[in-house]
């Protein structure tokens, strides 16, 4: 069944196969590189030194971009690499980009699929996430910001940022131009800075934001800049109309699945608005914002803050307003405790769903989400399954393919003393169907 | 959930529990510990994985694992290869099967379709299926061919008398299956006569019912090893035992042949032993004269063909007659040889369609079924009681059923067509069961139905199809047989072509003939987006790998505009850097390439140009002079009016042509002509005070070279006009 490839010499850190699986890079612990070929049975083709430190993980760039890497080194320097040649015989690797942080470290980066423009997600250990976009088709090295934020679904966090140890991010595989950019992102934080808030705002979750509730957020925002206008500018114009608040009473009321409540009332000379979060068992946070017609100054109180930075997040490129949203949440609110260790989105030809798997401390969870979100703008989740690990240590996963180490009793039947073997859960091998056993 | 039923039978997905999620176990080669492991999907159903060790002076600080695999080992990269394939066919083999089980599968497709579309402009008078069961008799035929040649019959074995069992190659079980299938669900001309086409299959694959059990067959091959020793062969119980076998489950010649072995025919023993081998002739003509209900019989063979079901009765009746008649005669008596007597008249009671006997004299219970059928119930039509007389017989000879093949019989008799796609699946591969899938549909609505109906709870497609993508995922698998795949793909409806998209977009492009492969398919399944992908892919490594020409020509082909333009847009830098003679001849063939239509960048448009001002310079010198000199110049003013045209090159351009300035024969500009081309030096002269002006490699005196020749030029141009 399983046929050797090719031996990686010492010190060797991590592997990455290219798009059809005829290339593998390997990333070494002295900073080098090495590139396989199938052209050659997979012997070594070339190596180079891509930094002082060791490589932690490679990610080949779409091959649209030519024959390209991304090397994470240990550091958290990540840097771009591409093959070069003049002619089949005088191919060399050059450098193209290092992205540099003096703060923080890159823990995983990401390619989307290459539509107009490559996106690049790039998952930081302070709980960042940077969305990068390439400006030059044919070089690598010219590469914009376009989008800077926590892996939270509310706003970032007053008790400090979050020491992530690993990152995960896996772009949706879906096809064609029109498809909208979506990414999930789960983090493996360091809990202990956390315990408070996880304590305190256990069963407090946001998935998405509905879609009216969203729209009111923007009217909101709206708003408050108006009144802002107006108090330095020393203008009255009556924009409140225009932006759809009526004065005084209940603008808009939401309560979705997880029990969010938004209310918002207002009167003539000052208003305030709550937001009311219920959790699952009762748990209420609230927001209140306090503005009067007096002064400008705006007060902003939250009380209640979301954990920040451990769960499977989706996030979605809104082209009308060119900015990403979290679209849904990979997690109960139960499951408060998971830290996500690997992410990986299934390819999917005709499924009405997407299927995601989210491995975490507690095994592997296999989530469904419906694209096609209802009339309150979020996308629909469902936990379909958890794959326990039972006693066995989960060490990779790929698509909805769990890699286990072997138990004592499995070891035995399967015979082998000498050889560790690794038995690998095939949980989905279609991209269309879910479950299909081999 | 929406959308989502609450049942859980009626889920969209039948939830897995543990156990039902398959386990490979992968041997990796590496000693523990091991540190990480990468996975990846490759082609199809192969997984590879990548199995690292922790580094050593970790190993030190740790357990201290001595590293036996050898201190340079820092892992193992390997290829995983899921779904395991028939080991008694061989690889080539099973890509033959697979390469050549295309066209009769591509023709009943087409022929489906054309059949569908005839129905559908037909009234509905006559069923879609009055005929369709040939066609796929036709499909099933060609298939069964392919899957290996059935059993000649042996000629020489009627020259060796002592040769009873002709020596062949062993049957494979695909085949049979393959034929059980056909039988019961393809030909209707069988039905009538279903118990002899059974006695044909046995025959022939006998050899395959069992591995570990006896059967008929590895009696009869024991037997042949004895006959050549024997010396009075109707001494040994072993022969008589191996006759009554054979003769219950119908292989009349081997009977006959074994019967004239006997002793009394030798011609030395023929006076003394006159009425015991009359016995055996006897017999043996009863045995060669039995009544057989088929539509013919293979020339050679034994039997009384009967076509019709009267006709069979009468000669069934006459048949029995003969052998009660001998069987209550007077000649057993004056037989003195006990073992020939008693031999015989089991024989006798067998032909009779005595159970016992028969059943003694089968080992295996699909041999008991078949002879049941042939000496007990010889009228059977269909499906009749098939599947509670075979479960009998199972419990009778006490064995499992631990045979691929006796569990798809038994899911056949069942009338289970689940079970029959599940151990097709199971126990033959996705070649089987997609294949197959046709002939279980051929002449029976309910599993049209079943087969063919949208299923929720598979993603919204039928079984039929996911067969099918499962067999295209296996032939995409394999660097040989991935081509194959868009043949089946293209046949599923719903999400074929996905996967196809997904294939295609996982093929290395790196190789010429790789590429055109690609395109052709995409071609023929119309799938532009991953032609273009392809086209993408492939020029930008061939750009990125020297070969800038064949880059922008498949840069071009998936018009790609926004690389082609950056592509001119460097291309015009780089020229703009050092405008040589020999950068622009290194450039000339590539602009030639990008075409003038590229884009709006304008940068292309000025290349054009250029080019076309360097080509009539060159001609110039080369001795054509006056009209390719007026052609220059032309270039020339057209290429200083462009806004197209950077700053930079109007000194290169205006010193290239010094020479065509103080033509010999007539001045080339007119006056505004070079009047225009005055002030843009003059203009120039302007920029060159500005600090960001980019000085051009000319030596310093070009320009008052320049501002002489225009200078001459336009006095001459007065004078001309």
């Amino acid at each position: 069944m399983e046929r050797e490839l090719a031996t990686l010499g010492k010190g060797a850190q991590c592997c990455s196969w290219n798009y059809c699986g005829q290339r593998f890079a390997v990333g070494y612990d002295d900073g080098s590189v090495a590139v396989h070929d199938s052209d050659s049975s997979f012997s070594r083709s070339s190596k180079f030194k891509v930094h002082a430190d060791g490589i932690m993980n490679i990610v080949w760039i779409p091959p649209e971009f030519g024959d390209a890497i991304a090397c994470i080194c240990i550091d958290g320097t990540l840097s771009l690499w591409e093959e070069v040649g003049e002619d089949a015989h005088s191919v060399s690797w050059k450098q193209c980009k290092v992205f540099e942080s003096s703060t923080s470290r890159v823990l995983d980066v990401q390619f989307g699929l290459p539509t107009r423009y490559l996106k690049m997600v790039a998952a930081y250990s302070d709980g960042l996430v940077k969305v990068y976009e390439l400006l030059d088709l044919l070089e690598l090295n010219k590469w914009q910001l376009q989008a800077e934020f926590q892996n939270v679904v509310d706003s970032v966090s007053i008790f400090g940022k979050p020491t992530c140890i690993t990152a995960s991010v896996a772009w949706s595989p879906r096809r064609g131009e029109s498809q909208q950019s979506r990414f999930a992102l789960g983090f493996n934080s360091d809990l202990s800075q956390f315990n408070s808030c996880k304590v305190r705002f256990k069963n407090f979750h946001i998935i998405g934001m509905p879609n009216d509730t969203r729209k009111c957020t923007r009217r909101l925002a709206g708003f408050l800049v108006v009144q802002i206008v107006q108090r330095i500018f020393q203008i009255t114009f009556d924009l409140e109309k225009r932006l759809g608040f009526n004065s005084g009473g209940v603008v808009s009321c939401n309560v979705d699945g997880y029990g969010l409540c938004c209310l918002l009332t207002m009167s003539d000379k000052s208003w305030l608005w709550w937001w009311f979060a219920i959790g699952s068992y009762g748990f209420i946070t609230c927001g209140l914002g306090i503005a009067s017609s007096v002064g400008a100054r705006i007060g902003l109180l939250f009380l209640g803050i979301p954990l920040p930075g451990k769960l499977g997040l989706i996030w979605e490129f809104e082209e009308a307003h060119q900015r990403w949203v979290p679209a849904a949440e990979l997690a109960f609110p139960a499951d408060t405790d998971d830290r996500v260790h690997a992410l990986a989105w299934a390819p999917n030809i005709g499924r009405p769903f997407e299927v995601i798997a989210v491995a975490s401390c507690k095994g592997i969870a296999i989530w469904h989400v419906w694209l096609n979100s209802g009339t309150d703008g979020r996308l629909s989740t469902e936990k379909v399954v958890l794959l326990s690990g039972h006693d066995n240590e989960i060490v990779g996963t790929s698509n909805l393919i769990v890699v286990k180490k072997q138990g004592k009793k499995n070891k035995k039947m399967a015979g082998s003393d000498s050889d560790e073997s690794y038995s690998s859960t095939v949980v989905h091998l279609l991209p269309s169907l879910l479950y299909f056993p081999l | 959930m929406p959308g989502r039923p609450s049942e859980p039978e009626n889920a969209l997905i039948p939830l897995p529990t543990e156990v039902d999620v398959p386990l490979y176990h992968i041997r990796l080669g590496v000693k523990p510990p091991i540190f990480r492991v990468f996975i990846s999907w490759s082609r199809g159903n192969v997984l590879q994985v990548a199995c690292i060790r922790p580094l050593e002076d970790h190993l030190a600080r740790g357990e201290g694992h001595e590293t036996s695999d050898g201190p340079g080992l820092g892992g193992k990269v390997v290829e995983v290869k899921l779904g395991a394939s028939d080991p008694n066919i061989s690889e080539a083999q099973r890509r033959r099967i697979i390469y050549d089980s295309v066209p009769p599968f591509v023709l009943l497709q087409s022929r489906r379709k054309a059949f569908l579309t005839m129905y559908r402009m037909s009234s509905s008078s006559s069923h879609p299926s009055t005929d369709w069961w040939q066609q796929v008799l036709e499909y099933s035929r060609s298939i069964s061919e392919l899957l290996g040649s059935s059993k000649l019959p042996a000629k020489s074995v009627i020259e060796d008398p002592m040769i009873v069992l002709e020596p062949v190659e062993k049957p494979s079980s695909l085949k049979a299956a393959w034929q059980l299938m056909e039988i019961f669900y393809v030909d209707k001309h069988y039905f009538s006569w279903l118990p002899e086409r059974l006695v044909d299959w046995l025959a022939e694959y006998d050899a395959i019912l069992s591995e570990t059990h006896m059967t008929v067959h590895s009696q009869l091959v024991k037997l042949q090893e004895k006959l050549v020793n024997l010396q009075v062969i109707e001494n040994d119980p072993e022969y008589w035992e191996g006759l009554s076998s054979v003769l219950t489950v119908g292989w009349l010649d081997v009977a006959v042949k074994l019967l004239r072995l006997h002793g009394s025919y030798h011609l030395n023993q023929l006076d003394s032993r006159e009425t015991e081998n009359g016995l055996v002739e006897t017999v043996a003509v009863l045995v060669s004269t039995m009544p057989r209900l088929r539509h013919d019989l293979p020339v050679g063979k034994s039997g009384q063909c009967c076509k019709t079901k009267p006709d069979f009765i009468k000669a069934w009746e006459k048949w029995r007659g003969q052998i009660t008649k001998l069987d209550c005669s007077a000649f057993w008596v004056q037989c003195s040889h006990r073992p020939t007597r008693d031999g015989l008249r089991n024989l006798l009671q067998i032909m009779l369609g005595n159970f016992n006997s028969i059943s003694t004299a089968c080992f295996h219970w699909m041999e008991l079924f078949i002879s049941h059928f042939l000496y007990i119930r010889p009228l059977t039509v269909g499906f009749e009681e098939m599947h509670g007389l075979a479960l009998k017989f199972m419990r009778l000879k006490s064995s499992s059923v631990s045979n691929g093949l006796m569990r798809l019989l038994i899911g056949i008799l069942g009338e289970n067509t689940e079970v029959v796609m599940a151990e097709c699946s199971k126990s033959f591969g996705p070649w089987m069961v997609t294949h197959s899938a046709e002939l279980l549909t051929a002449d029976n609505n309910q599993n049209e139905i079943l087969l063919h109906e949208e299923r929720y709870n598979l993603g919204g497609i039928s079984i039929v199809e996911l067969h099918r993508l499962v067999y295209c995922q296996v032939l995409a698998s394999h660097p040989l047989t991935w081509q194959v795949a868009p043949t089946y793909l293209v046949s599923c409806p719903k999400q074929g072509l996905g996967l196809l998209e997904i294939l295609l977009s996982k093929q290395p492009v790196q190789n010429y003939p790789m590429i055109l492969k690609n395109l052709e398919i995409c071609q023929l399944n119309e799938l532009y987006g991953i032609s273009s992908c392809v086209k993408k892919i492939a020029g930008m490594h061939q750009w990125k790998h020297g070969r800038k020409g064949s880059g922008v020509y498949w840069l071009q082909e998936a018009r790609d505009e926004a690389r082609l333009n950056r592509i001119a847009q460097q291309l015009f830098e780089c020229i703009g850097r050092s405008i040589s003679d020999e950068t622009f001849k290194q450039w000339e063939g590539l602009i030639e390439l990008l075409g003038s239509d590229v884009g709006t960048a304008g940068g292309v448009g000025f290349l054009h140009r250029y080019r076309d001002f360097k080509r009539s310079l060159r001609q110039v010198k080369n001795g054509r002079p006056t009209r390719a000199a007026r052609q220059t110049v032309e270039s020339l003013i057209q290429l200083m009016k462009s806004p197209y045209t950077p700053q930079r090159f109007w000194l290169p351009l205006l010193h290239d042509v010094v020479e065509l300035l103080n033509w010999k024969d007539q001045p080339l500009l007119n006056v505004s002509e070079t009047n225009f081309l005055l002030k843009k030096l003059q203009e120039l002269s302007m920029a060159q005070l500005c600090p960001e002006f980019s000085q051009t490699y000319l030596p310093p005196e070009a320009l008052t070279e320049i501002r002489l020749a225009l200078a001459t030029n336009l006095s001459r141009a007065f004078l001309e006009e």
